[in-house]
């Protein structure tokens, strides 16, 4: 079942999402729906906080054929290091693009969709990804490290839309 | 998260993308192209670096202290087309140092930014000709030398001719429509444009996207040089012919000679299963009867069912330097030594189109190369054989198409606005 994406300055996009106690059915079916939604999106991460679910879950695919789908529950970052700044955009901020730096290399350890414990290594795009997603968890938004100016500038354009949509 | 969508490539930057395709991995033009989405001003780069390699590359070099090394002739790519720019495109020098100086950083080569900086300017304020002869006549030298000796009269206007563009010229589908309602109808949609020398022939006086041009949705109008529009009119079958179209992909000529006589019986043999695909399309679009279509090597006759033809076309592949104006990298990517190979193969394909030809039948040899080793030569040797007779070619003549006869059949030379550079010659075989 595909789910509804918040956009921003959505104030749920601001909560902290909690730990997720167990890895349940239910907990696969909302991961199989986010998985869903953000094909359908065409996004290549989607965190529960995006769709109005304050959990620490989130699923991502950076392949281009959508081969590698993951699921990361209460996901945790151990290291980082390394400079990389990509252009990124959000669901929940659809039409804009803007360069982000983050850590090129993380360590990180989550859940799989299966509860299994996973703990490994990644870099590039899947690291910056990651990362995104994470924030995500936190209340946090890509926009929130762009300077303030370019921030209000999104910030304005998004309710011209929204006016001329009214 | 999403993903940026692509950024639309520089068309600066997909022009150096593809001339190192084409001028280090010797990709044919039209491949290169295949799937691109290239923007006319790409194209115009294209053609333009590749019309003027030589003269470019000498003003280039001229200002390089020394050769760049070979990992960075995507470099040397973007100095062709920022002098082409600033010597032929009446870009400001300025612009065109600016907007390399831009490639160069997408590139991801920020050490060139000097060099392309340097080597831009100098050449804007370097007003000397381009010396060496390579350069002056921008061709290769074996070619411009067999050209020389071959044409001592025409040689120069030959190659500098096949520096201009091309003019875009119509074949009216006579079974359709007629020339002088078909040229109505252009005039009618704004399309400025004249008829041309071949009767079948309409030039347009500025050559557009064929999205623009009514008629060749609806079939009553092809798109096919001038010179390429003589080979029908030449061989002339009549109505209840067989006819043989011996290397006849992509098919141009095939629906010329139905349009021409439809009422004939047309066998079409090519190598390539892939363009000879096209036929059928072609016809269709045309209104056309389709011929009975053959993929086969045509050297080795096992296609042929014995029953012998009245007429042949025998339009040879070839190295393609009647067609310089549309095809430019032919001039950066044929060899000399080519030249052999093709000579041997087109003597056997000749061979072979003869043996299934008719006594009292006619065969038509064509080719687009302007070079005497595939022309006339191949003729001469078949010509001077007992059963062979040498036919003329009034229509030629008729035309006032500028050409020179050779012995055994006529060279269309290029002009300005004029034909692709065509061979033919017309023989019988005796009965």
């Amino acid at each position: 079942m595909k789910l509804t994406v918040l956009h921003y300055p959505d104030p749920r996009l601001r909560l902290t999402a909690r730990p997720v106690k167990e890895v349940r059915d239910s907990t696969r079916r909302l991961a199989d729906d986010m998985l869903e939604t953000m094909y359908d999106e065409r996004g290549i991460g989607l965190a529960a906080t995006q769709v109005g679910i304050t959990k620490r879950l989130l699923v991502m695919d950076v392949s281009e054929d959508k081969s590698e789908p993951r699921v990361l529950i209460n996901p945790v970052i151990l290291n980082k290091s390394g400079v990389v700044e990509s252009n990124e955009g959000c669901l929940s901020v659809p039409g804009f693009y803007e360069p982000v730096r983050r850590a090129s290399r993380i360590e990180i350890e989550y859940l799989d969709r299966d509860g299994t414990h996973v703990r490994t290594e990644w870099e590039g795009l899947q690291a910056v990804c990651a990362q995104h997603e994470i924030d995500h968890l936190n209340g946090k938004l890509f926009v929130d490290y762009l300077s303030a100016l370019k921030r209000s500038r999104i910030r304005k354009r998004i309710d011209k839309q929204r006016r001329d949509i009214a | 998260m999403s993903h940026a969508p692509p950024a639309a490539p520089l068309p600066r930057l997909l022009a150096v993308r593809l001339l190192v395709k084409i001028l280090r991995r010797g990709l044919p033009f039209d491949q290169a192209l295949l799937h691109e989405h290239a923007s006319p001003f790409v194209h115009e780069l294209l053609y333009g670096v590749l019309r003027h390699y030589f003269s470019l590359s000498e003003r280039v070099s001229r200002h390089l202290r020394k050769p760049l090394r070979a990992k960075d002739f995507d470099i040397f790519c973007l100095l062709l087309t920022g002098v082409l720019q600033i010597h032929h495109m009446r870009t400001p020098a300025h612009a065109a140092v600016n907007e390399s100086v831009g490639v160069v950083r997408r590139i991801g080569k920020p050490w060139a930014v000097k060099l392309i900086n340097a080597v831009l300017r100098a050449v804007a304020c370097d007003r000397r000709e381009p010396e060496g002869i390579e350069a002056r006549f921008d061709h290769p030298g074996w070619l411009i030398e067999h050209v020389r000796t071959q044409y001592p009269q025409h040689w120069r206007e030959m190659l500098s001719a096949n520096l201009t563009r091309a003019p875009l010229c119509l074949r009216v589908n006579t079974t359709k429509t007629t020339r002088d309602a078909a040229l109505d109808t252009l005039q009618r949609d704004g399309i400025a444009a004249v008829l041309g020398a071949v009767p079948s022939c309409i030039v347009l006086e500025q050559p557009r996207p064929s999205a623009q041009i009514t008629g060749l949705a609806s079939g009553e109008i092809s798109v096919q040089d001038q010179g390429a529009q003589l080979a029908a009119l030449l061989l002339d079958p009549c109505s209840g012919m067989r006819v043989l179209d011996a290397c006849a992909a992509p098919g141009n000529k095939t629906s010329h000679l139905l349009e021409h006589a439809p009422g004939i019986s047309l066998t079409s043999v090519d190598q390539s299963e892939m363009r000879l695909q096209r036929i059928d399309e072609e016809c269709a679009r045309l209104g056309l009867p389709c011929p009975s279509i053959i993929n086969a090597p045509l050297e080795e006759l096992a296609w042929w069912d014995g029953q012998a033809f009245d007429a042949v076309l025998l339009d040879v592949p070839c190295s393609g330097t009647g067609t310089l104006r549309r095809h430019p990298d032919i001039k950066v990517l044929a060899r000399a030594d080519e030249l052999e190979s093709n000579h041997q193969r087109q003597t056997h394909l000749l061979d072979a189109a003869w043996r299934t030809l008719k006594p009292g039948g006619k065969l038509l040899y064509s080719t687009c190369s302007m070079l005497q080793r595939e022309n006339e030569d191949i003729v001469r040797a078949k010509s001077a054989r007992a059963d062979a007779v040498v036919l003329g070619l009034p229509q030629i003549g008729a035309s006032g198409l500028t050409h020179v006869k050779t012995g055994s059949g006529a060279q269309l030379i290029t002009t300005p606005q004029g034909p692709d550079a065509m061979f033919y010659a017309l023989l019988g075989k005796r009965a």
